[in-house]
């Protein structure tokens, strides 16, 4: 409960704060000899809007503790009743006013801080289509989305999440279409977290997430309002968490990471060539290297004679056998993927330069790997870069592959090949299959599968994911 | 969404897809009477054989419906004889799951991995089916809808590739050269193997629409005909009558023959890989069957995994203690006649003593089910 | 700390590399890609005799032609126990998954070859499409490492002369399933032949090393086999007819002369010298039917082709449509005249019916085809033949009349 005598507010909010020097508490008399007491925090607040609009005016008008939200020049200001809320409001970011002879106190939201302006995305980088980015302020986030969609049933909810971060987190969704059990079950999943900490969206996807030991994700993510807005427009639901950039969406399908926004801005029929690209670089990635020490170690009748000849000319001085030739070149191509990637960025190139002359040239040329395990490990290291999301699973899953293909032969492969289909087969992301368009079958959703339809005949909204029956257009 | 059933479609596909796996591998259509060009003949006359002998089942399974199997079996043979039944089956769907799964063994030893044990292949292979079969039959179901179109395009791709060894030239004219008991003959053998009705009807409670076995059924045994015959055709066209009658795996040599500009050639193992997509099926389908019969017998739920392992390992004792003692593909004539048997016993006689029952107890039984 | 998942993925990794050995994990630098296989008997024994391909050679790291490749011969009762007695010379496992030819030397396939070529049927690493050939008066080690053409080694030399038999059609390719296809259902297969044959000193530096000649390798001629032993040989003409009987004629070119009067048609030109007229074969329909006449079978060949002119050395002025049809004419009798050649040498030489008539009867009439069966043989000797052929020219390439004629008396025009 909020005292009416403004020092043992002012005390007890101090104690709360431990004495914590951002903490700024100032107390004048306004124009009629009302006390009053200002709390914020130092580093977040507009001060010369304080000054200038709350502080001014109360000073100069103010004269009956009870007038003062109209003589304030605040547009979000809210009452609050005990000291618990007020410290909540005060770590938000908000002016609080503790007014001597009355329990209330007024909220005003002043919030202002330093933020990365919206720029474009570093990380989804697109040649044609909006290149805006989201942010990690929440609030800019939100109007970036309501100005992709300028429509009231576009709605907000917001949850406060992580016990010590006290992190504002909120769902996005269209009411008519999204799909309501969906929505009441991530509600309810959402409901039930409990943590101390949240410091990214992905601390949230992981507590929603359907599979948390599978490497598969069944929550997709993207910095970009326009993907979000398209997203949330099929009838899936938008996770934001202040703090963060990537904004999640589920529920997720196998195909959202194989697709690009740049599928919907380039002529269908090109994008349906590089949709195809991208699935032949996924297969490649994960099952070209496994595939080549199966076939040439198992089935060496498959290899064309030439071909044989070639290869059994160049392993003829390799020391290693090719399973674990291959399984060394793929732990330092792993290194210097990682090396590339956390090194600042101009000594970035070097770590290229050193990787691609001491591991492909140099070992080759002494002998140690043969030259065609460097051109397969390369291409399929190259495909990875295709499909960015999959990174993960493709990384794991090509290992194990390389040693079921090294163990078994192309039964290895298939072994592998039948348990990974069924894993993904028997994932749901909150109800949905995860291989939703083509196991189970769905003629309207195959539209915007392999291959894209125009967006003229794509009036479907996607089974299972938005409202049922819902069309795009009548 | 948590009661899913499954569509129309997946239940078909999947009975193709675990015909196929027979009708591509040891094709026991080209190894029955009367041995010449008139194969496809007597595969005709087969289906005639096949759609009498399942009629029992299908009677049956057209009455189930609204029921569990397991409640349809108790309605009419009561409790304690209606785990008999329950017993007898499941022995029946292990036996159909250690022939599939000792084909599965030889065909891959013989063809892709000459130098491995049999013990490692039917390990692994009885380990991703467990693997498969654990996930649910809903999960079964589904990846038919996935896996159809790969197998199907990579069939359809090797019958391309091979057509050109293909000629008809030493084919006799059809009939001249087999008499109608011949054709009657292995037509009668061929029936024998075809059991796909009892798939059906352990299926019909989870099916979205129930009312649909007959059209399944025959759709399904029409279907799987037309392939088979196709593969019959081409195979005997590329290798010659006899030497197609003599091969193990005909369709496998077929295979082998093909050579494009001379980079695609001996992809033998790439047909292994899709065959063995479509023996998985096969292997999935029989394997939740038996396990589902001892949940039912042992009253266990759905997820139950202890009667997956109890099944799966007679499965493997079984099967591998006949891999690695005695080929079965190669001796086929003397087991089929086994084969034969026991087809007769499950999926004629005990289905049509069932039958009787049911019509003579019709009016108790369905006025059991209204007092409740 | 790793978890149960990641001890188990440790323990995979680990036991990889110790299994593979066990599951027939095999490097390609442990094996030797054999590609030709010459099959000989010494004694009752089987010699076998490999050509193993040298891969880093081959490779081209070293282009020192002739040494790509070495001979390996390893003896044995049966062809397994033969390459399985290599182990116990040769150093590496021999693969047989790409031996493309395999040669019987001459003395086997007389004595049978059937019991030998069981092996690469039943074996799951040698191919089907495994070509079949008889070494003419040598034993199959004897044609074996010679290479006079480009490839790196004498298999992709002979292979590539097999696979061009279209070109002439003096030859045949013939595989194992073909083989076991005709053999089951006619009797009597026909395979290619080859032989050695002397080459003139062209190169100066082999003349200083002393020598007289030098190898080729000549692969005219089909082996004729009835049942599974060789009977006889076709010569290179006789293929052309063999070939045109079993409608296996594809780009070959028929040598063929033209009456004189055709020539002097209108005593515009004279060719100067020259004899024969070439017809480069476009595409060829061979149609056989047999019918019994009289209770005797009679065969009528129909047989239809298209072609281009491509050499003239006679002096025909294509201009004139009674020209060109003469020499379709022309082209025809001498296609007849070579089946003719081909069926008498089968039915009074060979005396077995090479050409797959038996099921042409069998399948017309299946009654009476009971009766005879078993002694098809000498009725084939006895049947009477028709032959039908017509010849259509399509393109007379670029010319239409040869560089080797004068203007006779009467220019016209």
């Amino acid at each position: 409960m909020i005292s009416k005598n403004i020092m043992e507010n002012k005390a007890i909010i101090k104690e709360k704060f431990n004495n914590s020097d951002d903490l700024i508490l100032y107390q004048f008399d306004t124009l009629g000899d009302t006390e009053v007491l200002l709390v914020y925090i130092n580093a977040l607040i507009d001060k010369k809007a304080l000054n200038e609009f709350v502080i001014k005016p109360m000073k100069n008008n103010l004269v009956s503790a009870y007038d003062i939200e109209s003589s304030i020049y605040v547009s979000e200001i809210q009452e609050i009743f005990s000291i618990n809320e007020s410290i909540k409001e005060i770590v938000d970011g908000s002016v609080v006013v503790y007014i001597d002879g009355i329990d209330t106190a007024y909220a005003m939201n002043m919030c202002r801080y330093d933020k990365r302006s919206v720029a474009e995305s570093t990380v989804e980088q697109v040649i044609r289509g909006p290149k805006e980015s989201f942010v990690e302020d929440i609030y800019v986030n939100k109007s970036l989305i309501r100005r992709k969609i300028r429509n009231h049933n576009l709605i907000f909810e917001q949850f406060t999440l992580g016990e010590m971060t006290n992190t504002q987190v909120c769902i996005v969704y269209i009411k008519g279409i999204v799909n309501k059990e969906i929505l009441e079950e991530l509600k309810a999943r959402l409901s039930k977290i409990k943590t101390d900490a949240v410091l990214d969206t992905s601390y949230i996807e992981e507590y929603i997430d359907d599979s948390p030991s599978s490497l598969v994700r069944t929550v997709y993510h993207t910095e970009k309002p326009d993907v979000l807005a398209g997203k949330i427009l099929e009838g899936r639901i938008g996770i934001i968490c202040d703090g963060s950039p990537s904004v999640a969406t589920v529920p997720k399908i196998f195909i959202e990471d194989l697709m690009d926004p740049e599928d919907y801005y380039s002529k269908p029929k090109y994008s349906s060539f590089l949709r195809v690209i991208r699935y032949l670089s996924f297969f490649i990635s994960i099952l070209l290297v496994g595939s080549y020490i199966a076939i040439a170690n198992f089935h060496h009748e498959m290899v064309p004679t030439q071909l044989l000849i070639t290869l059994a000319g160049q392993r003829e001085d390799v020391p290693f056998p090719s399973l674990l030739e291959a399984l060394i070149m793929i732990l330092f191509y792993e290194i210097i993927k990682e090396a590339g990637l956390r090194m600042p960025k101009n000594v970035g190139q070097t770590v290229t330069l050193i990787g691609g002359l001491v591991i492909g040239q140099a070992a080759v040329e002494a002998g140690l790997v043969s030259a065609v395990m460097v051109i397969i490990v390369s291409a399929a290291g190259i495909a990875e870069f295709v499909i960015p999301h999959f990174r993960e699973i493709i990384v794991i899953y090509r290992i194990l592959f390389i040693i079921l293909g090294g163990l078994f032969g192309l039964f290895g492969i298939f072994a592998g090949f039948a348990i990974s289909a069924f894993h993904l087969l028997s994932i749901k992301s909150f109800g949905v299959p995860y291989l939703f368009p083509i196991a189970p079958y769905d003629k309207e959703a195959m539209q915007d599968f392999l291959r894209r339809e125009t967006i003229k005949k794509m009036n479907h909204r996607p089974k299972y994911i938005s409202e049922p029956n819902s069309r795009k257009r009548n | 969404m948590q009661n899913e059933k499954i569509p129309t479609r997946q239940l078909f596909g999947l009975l193709i897809v675990a015909r196929l796996s027979f009708s591509i591998s040891s094709i026991l259509a080209l190894h029955v009477p009367p041995h010449n060009q008139d194969q496809w003949v007597m595969v005709i006359v087969a289906c005639l054989y096949i759609a009498i002998s399942s009629m029992p089942i299908l009677f049956l399974a057209n009455r189930i419906n609204k029921d569990t199997v397991k409640g349809f079996v108790t309605s009419i043979y009561g409790r304690p004889l209606s785990r008999l039944m329950g017993v007898l089956y499941l022995i029946y769907f292990i036996i159909l799951t250690i022939d599939a799964i000792i084909l599965q063994t030889e065909l891959v030893t013989t063809s892709i991995l000459p130098e491995s044990s049999n013990y490692l292949i039917t390990t692994l292979m009885l380990m991703v089916c467990i693997y498969m079969t654990s996930r649910g039959v809903i999960v079964i179901l589904r990846s038919v809808d996935l896996l159809i179109p790969v197998i199907y395009s990579i069939l359809f791709v090797l019958i391309v590739l091979g057509i050109n060894n293909v000629d008809f030239s030493l084919f006799l004219p059809i009939l001249s050269d087999s008499t109608i008991n011949d054709i009657n003959k292995g037509a009668l053998i061929l029936s024998t193997l075809y059991n796909d009705i009892i798939i059906i009807a352990m299926l019909v409670p989870e099916l979205k629409n129930k009312n649909i076995s007959t059209r399944v059924f025959f759709g399904s045994l029409i279907t799987n005909m037309i392939i088979l015959n196709i593969v019959i055709i081409i195979t005997q066209g590329a290798l010659g009558i006899e030497y197609a009658r003599h091969s193990l795996f005909p369709f496998l040599i077929y295979v082998r023959l093909i050579n494009l500009a001379r980079i695609v050639e001996r992809i033998a193992a790439v047909f292994v890989v899709m065959w063995l997509l479509t023996i998985t099926f096969r292997i999935n389908i029989l394997l939740y069957l038996a396990t589902k019969i001892l949940r039912d017998i042992f009253n266990k739920g759905e997820d139950d995994k202890l009667c997956l392992f109890i099944v799966s390992t007679i499965v493997w004792i079984v099967s591998i203690g006949i891999t690695v003692m005695r080929p079965v593909v190669g001796t086929r004539n003397d087991l089929n006649n086994y084969l034969a048997i026991i087809f007769v016993i499950y999926i004629i006689i005990i289905p049509l003593i069932t039958c009787m029952i049911f019509l003579f107890r019709r009016k108790s039984i369905s006025g059991a089910k209204n007092q409740k | 700390m790793l978890g149960k998942k990641g001890v188990y993925l440790l323990i995979i990794l680990i036991s990889s590399i110790i299994l593979a050995s066990c599951v027939g994990y095999i490097e390609i630098s442990q094996l030797a890609i054999v590609t030709v296989t010459g099959i000989d008997l010494v004694g009752e024994k089987v010699l076998l005799t490999n050509e193993v391909i040298v891969p880093t050679d081959a490779s081209g790291q070293k282009n020192d032609k002739g040494s790509s490749a070495l001979y390996t011969q390893h003896e044995g009762d049966t062809i397994f126990e033969a390459i399985r007695n290599a182990t116990l010379t040769f150093d590496r496992k021999l693969l047989y998954s790409h031996n493309e030819i395999i040669i019987f030397g001459e003395e086997l396939a007389k004595r049978g070859i059937g019991q030998y070529i069981n092996f690469f049927l039943y074996d799951n690493e040698p191919r089907e499409s495994t070509f079949m050939l008889v070494a003419k008066d040598a034993k199959a080690y004897e044609v074996m490492g010679i290479n006079e053409g480009l490839s790196s080694t004498f298999g992709m030399y002979l292979e590539q002369l097999i696979r061009n038999h279209k070109y002439t059609s003096k030859t045949r390719s013939l595989n194992i399933s073909e083989y076991i296809k005709y053999f089951y259902q006619r009797k009597t297969p026909v395979l290619g032949v080859v032989q050695v044959k002397e080459k003139r000193i062209i190169n100066p530096e082999d003349t200083l090393k002393g020598l007289n000649h030098r190898d080729v390798l000549d692969v005219e001629g089909g082996a004729v086999f009835y049942k599974d032993s060789l009977i006889g040989y076709y010569s290179g003409e006789e293929m052309i007819g063999f070939n045109f009987l079993v409608d296996e004629i594809k780009n070959s070119i028929i040598e063929f002369e033209v009456p004189d009067q055709l020539v002097d048609n209108d005593n515009k030109y004279a060719a100067t010298k020259g004899k024969y007229t070439v017809l480069e074969i476009k595409d060829s329909k061979t149609k056989n039917t047999l019918e019994i006449k009289d209770g005797k079978p009679n065969l009528i060949i129909d047989v239809k082709l298209r072609g281009v002119i491509g050499e003239d050395s006679k002096g025909l002025d294509l201009r004139y449509l009674n020209v060109l049809k003469a020499t379709e004419e022309a082209c025809s009798n001498r296609i007849k005249d070579i089946i003719r050649k081909t069926m008498d040498k089968a039915q009074k030489d060979l005396k077995v019916d090479t050409f797959g008539i038996d099921t042409l009867f069998h399948s017309k009439y299946p009654k009476e085809w009971k009766e005879i069966s078993n002694d098809w043989e000498s009725i084939f000797t006895e049947i009477s033949y028709d032959i039908n052929v017509e010849t259509y020219i399509v393109r007379t390439g670029l010319l239409d009349m040869p560089t080797n004629v004068e203007k006779g008396e009467n220019n016209a025009k």
